[in-house]
């Protein structure tokens, strides 16, 4: 029992140590150039030139802060040159992928989803608008944070992954990205935390390649609870930046 | 052990130095939990016409009075018990000797007389004890719903006779309640009577502020986007005041209406603090730092805004220099609050003397004041400690209370404090949550 809490807070400690003389941002860059490297393999740079790019960007200035000592952003840009990696891994095994289906079938590459989507418009337009709020509200997660803070963490940027994949396949579409705290602290604070929220969100996406003219931010603070309970629990699920479709 | 008698030496010159200076001035010597109180005593009103529901009336109004004058931590009434012996004589004779055996300082008679239909007389008469004479006499004229705004009148009178200034009971506090279901603004009277609501547009309404008597400025979804707002309270016309893209937010008018304070989105940028006219027209930026920065608090002179930031991580209190123009190398914020991580809400009195504001400590929030004039640098001062919540802190128009909003039954009710008992009082019971509390200017000097 002892040594179940014992580990954890040990790990932690070295953690604390390890950020605080550079180490966390070290296994980070290191990090981000395996997941370039892997990107490169899959043919990023052929097929999704921008974001490998992007990537590469990123980690190069990254490298640069953390040769100046500048630890924490040379974090940031490490994880951010990470996610920019993934996705154009991502993109140019499906964009390849396609090409390859393209080819026999004789299709342009990378036109396939958007002709689909005028399609779809054409034979059911009255219907369209509601449909996709509900597909919205299914696969748009909402994503947490800690009380008094607009930090994207790890399980933000899964969470955010997958809304990036739907907003992705659904272009047409405008969300406006909402900012809520739990009851606790004062309401006009509240509202600009939330506001730092949904920003934090709007700019994650759009550094995952979503066009900011998608996406509109709104902070309610602490006014509109989804949970009005008044305890640990309920703030949890309180404290969130939430999705809703664009009117 | 030397440093100690030293420092006590010190006290004791510094007490003696506080008290000469203000022995002719009754107040602001010390806060502490029993200033002074005086004695007073107000027997049922005189009821001069034939109903029953008269009688119950100058019980009413006398219950009234007692409790103003006891709210405002400057008076102990005489128990009704006591009054057994002093009897009113003929005229403006009293009993001088029973009064002064129950140590009372003063005696306040009423009498109520009808002069038609849903017309009242109020003569309300103070006597002074000590010298046997009427200090304050006064008669009023109105309609039934009129009356206890006048005993708030007299109210604020006996105050002055007392103290050399005027009490600030005939007011009126704003507020934000969610009893619809949605966040409105209401307003009522200063002691929780006659509330009003103000706005129903059933989406999110928020931080009313006055701007006089009549005019209450307040946040508003109405267009989606959280503008500012101008309501008149009689009319209830509401004029945009500013619609910023993103949050128009933290109104506070300045000293004589003349200028606005808000937090505005900066584009591109994040919440800042800008100075505008009562109208929103000319905003002139005033912080200038990637911290977002709220709550602007005018000191009253319009020298100084207090306001809260969090540009060093955990929100906390900072003041600037507004004579001297934005935020700048030449100008830069002093940060007031070091202690808990977590400071807002800032409300300087109107005396300038102090400045409220709430801080959170684990889960708890309480009320605190910074004395900017004490013999310790800007010491601060604890004024509630409960296992519940108090935030919102906001000044009477006479400086002496606080309204403020406290989770003591679980959901959120409005209470008042004297910052000299120390005693808070629950001014609204409704089972929602009453928040955000904005206390007028007196409403004496209109008239209206």
């Amino acid at each position: 029992m002892a040594r179940k809490i014992l580990v954890p807070v040990f790990l932690a400690l070295l953690l604390v140590f390890a950020a605080s003389c550079g180490g966390g941002a070290k296994r980070a860059i290191d990090v981000a150039q395996t997941a370039i490297d892997q990107a490169k393999e899959a043919g990023a740079p052929q097929y999704a030139a921008e974001e490998y790019k992007s990537a590469e960007d990123y980690l190069s200035k990254a490298k640069q802060q953390f040769d100046e000592r500048d630890f924490r952003p040379a974090k940031t840009n490490a994880v951010a040159a990470k996610d920019q990696a993934d996705l154009a891994k991502k993109r140019a095994l499906d964009r390849k992928a396609a090409a390859v289906g393209g080819e026999k079938e004789g299709i342009a590459e990378g036109r396939q989803p958007e002709d689909l989507t005028t399609d779809y418009n054409v034979s059911s337009l009255s219907e369209q608008p509601a449909a996709i709020e509900d597909q919205a509200r299914a696969a748009l997660k909402d994503v947490h944070f800690d009380f008094d803070s607009s930090e994207i963490t790890e399980e933000n940027r899964q969470i955010l992954a997958n809304d990036v994949e739907w907003l992705e396949q659904n272009s047409k579409v405008k969300v406006t990205i909402e900012g809520h705290c739990d009851e606790r602290g004062s309401i006009d604070y509240n509202l600009a935390l939330g506001e730092r929220r949904a920003k934090a969100v709007r700019d994650y996406l759009v550094s995952l390649g979503i066009d900011h003219r998608r996406l509109s931010i709104i902070s309610y603070g602490e006014s509109m609870p989804l949970d009005p309970g008044h305890n640990e629990d309920a703030w949890a699920k309180n404290r969130r930046a939430h999705f809703a479709i664009s009117k | 052990m030397m440093r100690k008698i030293l420092l006590a030496a010190i006290l004791l010159a510094l007490a003696q130095a506080v008290f000469a200076e203000d022995s002719e001035q009754n107040e602001f010597i010390v806060i502490s939990k029993a200033p002074n109180e005086a004695r007073i005593a107000i027997p049922i009103f005189r009821v001069e016409f034939q109903s029953r529901q008269g009688f119950d009336l100058g019980d009413e109004l006398a219950a009234l009075l007692g409790e103003d004058l006891e709210r405002s931590g400057f008076f102990e009434l005489v128990p009704r018990p006591s009054f057994l012996k002093p009897r009113a004589v003929l005229g403006d004779q009293e009993d001088w000797q029973a009064w002064n055996l129950l140590n009372t300082q003063a005696v306040v008679r009423g009498k109520i007389s009808e002069l038609g239909s849903d017309q009242f007389q109020l003569t309300l008469k103070l006597f002074d004890v000590a010298s046997q004479n009427m200090a304050i006499g006064k008669t009023y004229a109105g309609s039934k719903p009129s009356l206890r705004r006048m005993i708030h009148r007299f109210s604020d009178e006996t105050i002055n006779w007392l103290t050399g200034k005027r009490g600030g009971f005939e007011s009126r506090i704003a507020f934000v309640s969610n009893k619809s279901g949605r966040k409105e603004i209401y307003f009522m009277d200063s002691d929780g009577f006659n509330p009003v609501q103000m706005t129903n547009t059933r989406k999110l309404n928020l931080s009313p502020a006055w701007l006089d008597g009549s005019n209450l400025y307040y946040v508003g979804y109405d267009r989606i986007n959280p503008d500012l707002y101008l309501l008149n309270i009689y009319s209830r016309d509401k004029k945009l005041v500013s619609t910023q893209a993103g949050l128009n937010i933290s109104p506070a008018a300045g000293p004589s209406g003349k200028k606005l304070a808000i937090a505005m989105d900066s584009p591109g940028e994040n919440l800042d603090i800008y100075i505008t006219n009562p109208d929103g027209s000319n905003p002139l930026r005033v912080t200038n730092n990637p911290g977002a920065d709220l709550e602007p608090a005018w000191s009253p002179d319009g020298h100084y805004l207090a306001f809260v930031s969090d540009r060093a991580g955990a929100p906390q209190i900072y003041m600037i220099d507004v004579w001297q123009g934005g935020e700048g190398t030449g100008n830069k914020p002093v940060r007031l609050t070091f202690s808990g991580s977590y400071n807002t809400s800032p409300a300087w009195s109107p005396d300038g003397r102090y400045l409220a504001y709430c801080r959170r400590t684990g889960n708890q929030f309480d009320l605190y004041m910074i004395d900017f004039q004490g013999s310790d640098k800007r010491a601060e001062i604890q004024l509630t400690s409960t296992a519940y919540n108090e935030e919102d802190p906001a000044w009477s128009p006479d400086g002496r209370m606080l309204v403020y909003s406290a989770n003591r039954s679980g959901n959120y009710d409005l209470f008042v404090i004297s910052i000299y008992s120390k005693e808070p009082e629950q001014i609204s019971s409704w089972p929602t949550d009453e928040t955000q509390p904005s206390w007028s200017p007196t409403l004496y000097e209109k008239g209206g």
